[in-house]
Protein backbone atom coordinates (compact mmCIF):
# COMPACT_ATOMS: atom_id res chain seq x y z
CA UNK A 1 0.00 0.00 0.00
CA UNK A 2 1.26 3.50 -0.28
CA UNK A 3 1.93 5.76 2.23
CA UNK A 4 -0.16 8.82 2.61
CA UNK A 5 0.17 12.46 0.51
CA UNK A 6 2.94 14.54 1.72
CA UNK A 7 1.69 16.98 4.51
CA UNK A 8 1.76 20.08 5.82
CA UNK A 9 0.14 22.71 7.84
CA UNK A 10 0.45 26.34 8.87
CA UNK A 11 2.65 25.22 12.54
CA UNK A 12 5.22 24.04 10.25
CA UNK A 13 6.05 27.16 8.42
CA UNK A 14 8.06 30.18 9.65
CA UNK A 15 7.78 33.71 7.29
CA UNK A 16 10.88 35.95 7.66
CA UNK A 17 12.86 34.07 10.57
CA UNK A 18 16.35 35.03 11.83
CA UNK A 19 18.79 32.18 12.15
CA UNK A 20 22.65 32.01 13.36
CA UNK A 21 23.76 29.11 11.08
CA UNK A 22 22.26 26.01 8.98
CA UNK A 23 21.75 24.07 11.56
CA UNK A 24 19.35 26.41 13.74
CA UNK A 25 16.83 26.06 10.85
CA UNK A 26 17.18 22.75 10.85
CA UNK A 27 16.64 22.55 14.61
CA UNK A 28 14.20 24.77 14.23
CA UNK A 29 11.91 23.25 11.21
CA UNK A 30 12.66 19.43 13.07
CA UNK A 31 11.39 20.64 16.33
CA UNK A 32 8.12 22.01 15.00
CA UNK A 33 7.66 18.65 12.77
CA UNK A 34 8.40 16.90 16.20
CA UNK A 35 5.86 19.27 18.10
CA UNK A 36 3.51 18.03 15.49
CA UNK A 37 4.27 14.28 15.67
CA UNK A 38 5.30 14.00 12.11
CA UNK A 39 8.99 12.86 13.30
CA UNK A 40 10.64 11.23 16.72
CA UNK A 41 13.50 12.28 18.26
CA UNK A 42 15.72 9.99 16.11
CA UNK A 43 14.56 12.17 12.44
CA UNK A 44 16.11 15.34 14.36
CA UNK A 45 19.65 13.98 14.98
CA UNK A 46 20.21 12.08 11.85
CA UNK A 47 18.73 14.86 10.02
CA UNK A 48 21.48 17.35 11.09
CA UNK A 49 24.01 14.90 10.77
CA UNK A 50 23.23 14.00 7.28
CA UNK A 51 23.31 17.76 6.46
CA UNK A 52 27.04 17.46 8.11
CA UNK A 53 28.15 14.39 5.83
CA UNK A 54 26.11 15.58 2.32
CA UNK A 55 24.94 18.84 2.65
CA UNK A 56 21.20 19.91 0.53
CA UNK A 57 22.10 23.71 -0.60
CA UNK A 58 21.14 24.25 -4.18
CA UNK A 59 22.60 27.24 -6.21
CA UNK A 60 19.30 27.94 -7.92
CA UNK A 61 18.10 31.26 -9.17
CA UNK A 62 16.71 31.30 -5.81
CA UNK A 63 19.64 29.98 -3.49
CA UNK A 64 17.66 27.18 -1.31
CA UNK A 65 18.32 24.15 0.66
CA UNK A 66 16.38 21.01 1.29
CA UNK A 67 17.31 19.03 4.18
CA UNK A 68 15.45 15.75 4.17
CA UNK A 69 15.99 12.31 5.72
CA UNK A 70 13.70 9.42 6.36
CA UNK A 71 15.22 8.15 9.64
CA UNK A 72 12.82 8.87 12.46
CA UNK A 73 9.87 10.07 10.23
CA UNK A 74 6.44 8.81 11.24
CA UNK A 75 4.25 11.18 8.89
CA UNK A 76 5.87 12.30 5.19
CA UNK A 77 6.11 15.75 5.71
CA UNK A 78 7.31 19.09 4.98
CA UNK A 79 8.20 22.00 6.77
CA UNK A 80 9.42 25.40 5.85
CA UNK A 81 11.24 28.68 6.48
CA UNK A 82 11.58 31.93 4.66
CA UNK A 83 14.60 34.16 6.23
CA UNK A 84 14.88 37.31 7.14
CA UNK A 85 18.82 37.01 5.95
CA UNK A 86 20.51 34.16 3.80
CA UNK A 87 21.79 31.15 5.74
CA UNK A 88 24.85 29.60 4.46
CA UNK A 89 24.07 25.93 3.90
CA UNK A 90 27.03 23.79 1.74
CA UNK A 91 26.18 22.96 -1.75
CA UNK A 92 24.56 19.78 -2.23
CA UNK A 93 27.16 19.00 -5.05
CA UNK A 94 29.81 18.29 -3.12
CA UNK A 95 31.85 21.07 -4.47
CA UNK A 96 32.20 22.81 -1.13
CA UNK A 97 30.53 26.04 -2.43
CA UNK A 98 28.52 28.53 0.24
CA UNK A 99 25.21 28.84 -0.78
CA UNK A 100 23.07 31.49 0.89
CA UNK A 101 19.60 30.02 1.35
CA UNK A 102 16.65 32.26 1.40
CA UNK A 103 14.18 29.85 2.09
CA UNK A 104 14.41 26.15 3.49
CA UNK A 105 12.15 23.24 2.96
CA UNK A 106 12.82 20.36 5.68
CA UNK A 107 11.31 17.34 4.20
CA UNK A 108 10.68 13.96 6.33
CA UNK A 109 10.10 10.99 3.42
CA UNK A 110 9.15 7.34 4.10
CA UNK A 111 8.81 5.80 1.22
CA UNK A 112 10.13 8.02 -1.91
CA UNK A 113 8.66 6.06 -4.26
CA UNK A 114 5.33 6.62 -3.21
CA UNK A 115 6.10 10.59 -3.46
CA UNK A 116 7.70 10.61 -6.51
CA UNK A 117 4.79 13.05 -8.04
CA UNK A 118 4.85 15.32 -5.38
CA UNK A 119 8.89 15.22 -5.30
CA UNK A 120 9.42 16.07 -9.23
CA UNK A 121 7.24 18.87 -8.61
CA UNK A 122 9.06 20.07 -5.73
CA UNK A 123 12.41 19.74 -8.06
CA UNK A 124 11.21 21.78 -10.82
CA UNK A 125 9.80 24.47 -8.25
CA UNK A 126 13.12 24.92 -6.94
CA UNK A 127 14.20 25.66 -10.23
CA UNK A 128 11.43 27.96 -11.08
CA UNK A 129 13.25 31.50 -9.79
CA UNK A 130 9.42 33.04 -10.05
CA UNK A 131 7.83 29.84 -8.04
CA UNK A 132 10.09 30.55 -5.31
CA UNK A 133 9.83 34.69 -4.90
CA UNK A 134 5.99 33.76 -5.05
CA UNK A 135 6.59 31.85 -1.71
CA UNK A 136 9.00 34.23 -0.27
CA UNK A 137 6.48 37.23 -1.27
CA UNK A 138 3.48 35.47 1.25
CA UNK A 139 1.79 37.67 4.00
CA UNK A 140 0.82 34.34 6.25
CA UNK A 141 1.89 30.27 6.75
CA UNK A 142 -1.80 29.79 5.21
CA UNK A 143 -1.12 31.91 1.67
CA UNK A 144 1.96 29.88 1.47
CA UNK A 145 1.13 27.00 2.06
CA UNK A 146 -1.79 27.91 -0.82
CA UNK A 147 0.83 29.12 -3.08
CA UNK A 148 2.96 26.34 -2.79
CA UNK A 149 0.25 23.79 -3.25
CA UNK A 150 -1.19 25.68 -6.42
CA UNK A 151 2.65 25.58 -7.80
CA UNK A 152 2.10 21.89 -6.46
CA UNK A 153 -1.05 21.12 -8.70
CA UNK A 154 -2.48 19.97 -5.26
CA UNK A 155 -0.32 16.99 -4.23
CA UNK A 156 0.35 18.21 -0.83
CA UNK A 157 -1.62 16.92 1.70
CA UNK A 158 -2.43 20.86 3.83
CA UNK A 159 -5.85 19.57 5.78
CA UNK B 1 18.88 -9.21 -27.99
CA UNK B 2 20.66 -5.73 -26.46
CA UNK B 3 21.62 -6.55 -22.83
CA UNK B 4 20.43 -4.57 -20.32
CA UNK B 5 22.39 -1.44 -19.37
CA UNK B 6 22.46 -1.10 -15.76
CA UNK B 7 22.37 2.00 -13.99
CA UNK B 8 23.20 2.80 -10.41
CA UNK B 9 21.84 6.62 -9.09
CA UNK B 10 23.84 7.88 -6.20
CA UNK B 11 22.90 10.79 -4.03
CA UNK B 12 23.63 11.47 -0.56
CA UNK B 13 20.86 9.73 0.90
CA UNK B 14 19.23 7.48 -1.50
CA UNK B 15 16.02 9.15 -1.16
CA UNK B 16 14.86 12.65 -2.66
CA UNK B 17 17.31 13.36 -5.40
CA UNK B 18 18.02 9.90 -6.07
CA UNK B 19 14.34 9.15 -6.81
CA UNK B 20 13.51 12.10 -9.10
CA UNK B 21 16.38 11.55 -11.10
CA UNK B 22 15.79 8.07 -11.52
CA UNK B 23 12.41 8.73 -12.69
CA UNK B 24 14.03 11.30 -15.14
CA UNK B 25 16.24 9.07 -16.27
CA UNK B 26 13.41 6.13 -16.56
CA UNK B 27 11.54 8.22 -18.78
CA UNK B 28 14.50 9.65 -21.12
CA UNK B 29 15.20 5.24 -21.36
CA UNK B 30 11.63 3.91 -22.27
CA UNK B 31 11.65 6.92 -24.89
CA UNK B 32 14.71 6.22 -26.71
CA UNK B 33 13.36 2.25 -26.17
CA UNK B 34 17.28 1.31 -23.91
CA UNK B 35 16.84 -1.53 -22.04
CA UNK B 36 17.76 -0.65 -18.34
CA UNK B 37 18.03 -2.22 -15.31
CA UNK B 38 18.13 0.83 -12.72
CA UNK B 39 18.72 1.08 -9.41
CA UNK B 40 19.16 3.60 -5.99
CA UNK B 41 22.28 4.19 -3.77
CA UNK B 42 24.09 6.47 -1.45
CA UNK B 43 27.11 7.74 -3.11
CA UNK B 44 29.29 6.00 -0.62
CA UNK B 45 28.61 2.60 -2.17
CA UNK B 46 29.86 3.97 -5.73
CA UNK B 47 33.26 2.17 -5.58
CA UNK B 48 32.03 -1.11 -4.55
CA UNK B 49 28.93 -1.37 -7.09
CA UNK B 50 29.94 -4.11 -8.91
CA UNK B 51 26.74 -4.38 -10.88
CA UNK B 52 26.99 -0.76 -12.41
CA UNK B 53 27.72 -0.31 -16.04
CA UNK B 54 27.30 3.87 -15.97
CA UNK B 55 26.71 5.22 -12.34
CA UNK B 56 25.21 8.87 -11.92
CA UNK B 57 25.70 10.77 -8.62
CA UNK B 58 23.97 13.68 -7.95
CA UNK B 59 27.19 15.08 -5.93
CA UNK B 60 30.94 15.94 -7.43
CA UNK B 61 32.77 13.39 -6.26
CA UNK B 62 36.31 12.00 -6.98
CA UNK B 63 35.30 8.36 -5.89
CA UNK B 64 36.28 5.90 -8.66
CA UNK B 65 34.10 2.81 -9.30
CA UNK B 66 36.52 -0.75 -8.54
CA UNK B 67 35.21 -1.88 -11.73
CA UNK B 68 35.65 1.25 -13.46
CA UNK B 69 31.77 1.99 -14.91
CA UNK B 70 32.06 5.82 -15.48
CA UNK B 71 30.56 8.24 -12.82
CA UNK B 72 28.45 11.17 -14.43
CA UNK B 73 27.10 13.66 -12.71
CA UNK B 74 22.92 13.92 -12.76
CA UNK B 75 22.23 17.02 -10.52
CA UNK B 76 20.66 18.53 -14.28
CA UNK B 77 18.14 15.91 -14.26
CA UNK B 78 16.77 16.98 -10.70
CA UNK B 79 16.60 20.40 -11.53
CA UNK B 80 16.02 20.50 -15.39
CA UNK B 81 18.72 22.96 -15.91
CA UNK B 82 20.87 21.26 -18.44
CA UNK B 83 18.59 18.48 -19.11
CA UNK B 84 19.16 17.89 -22.40
CA UNK B 85 22.84 17.87 -22.37
CA UNK B 86 22.64 15.67 -19.83
CA UNK B 87 20.34 13.48 -21.67
CA UNK B 88 22.81 13.73 -24.31
CA UNK B 89 25.32 12.58 -22.47
CA UNK B 90 23.99 9.73 -21.19
CA UNK B 91 22.68 8.09 -24.16
CA UNK B 92 26.42 8.88 -25.43
CA UNK B 93 28.01 6.91 -22.55
CA UNK B 94 25.23 4.17 -22.84
CA UNK B 95 26.43 4.45 -26.13
CA UNK B 96 29.93 3.86 -25.83
CA UNK B 97 29.44 1.18 -22.69
CA UNK B 98 27.49 -0.81 -24.56
CA UNK B 99 29.90 -1.24 -27.50
CA UNK B 100 32.39 -2.76 -25.73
Amino acid sequence: MSEPRMKSDERLVVLGGSFDGSAEVIACLAGLAKDGGFVEDLFIRKVQERETEFPTGLAMPVPLAIPHISDGCIVPFVSIATLASPVVFKSMDLSGDDVFARIVFLFGILDPKSQVAVLQKFARTFANGGNVEKLLGSCTPGALLRELNDILDGLLDVG
Amino acid sequence: MAKNIHICVCCGGGIFTTTVVTEEIESLLRSEKIPYVISPHTITEIPNLTEADIIVATGKTSATNKKGAPVLIGLPMFTGVGKEEFSKLLLDTIAEVSSK
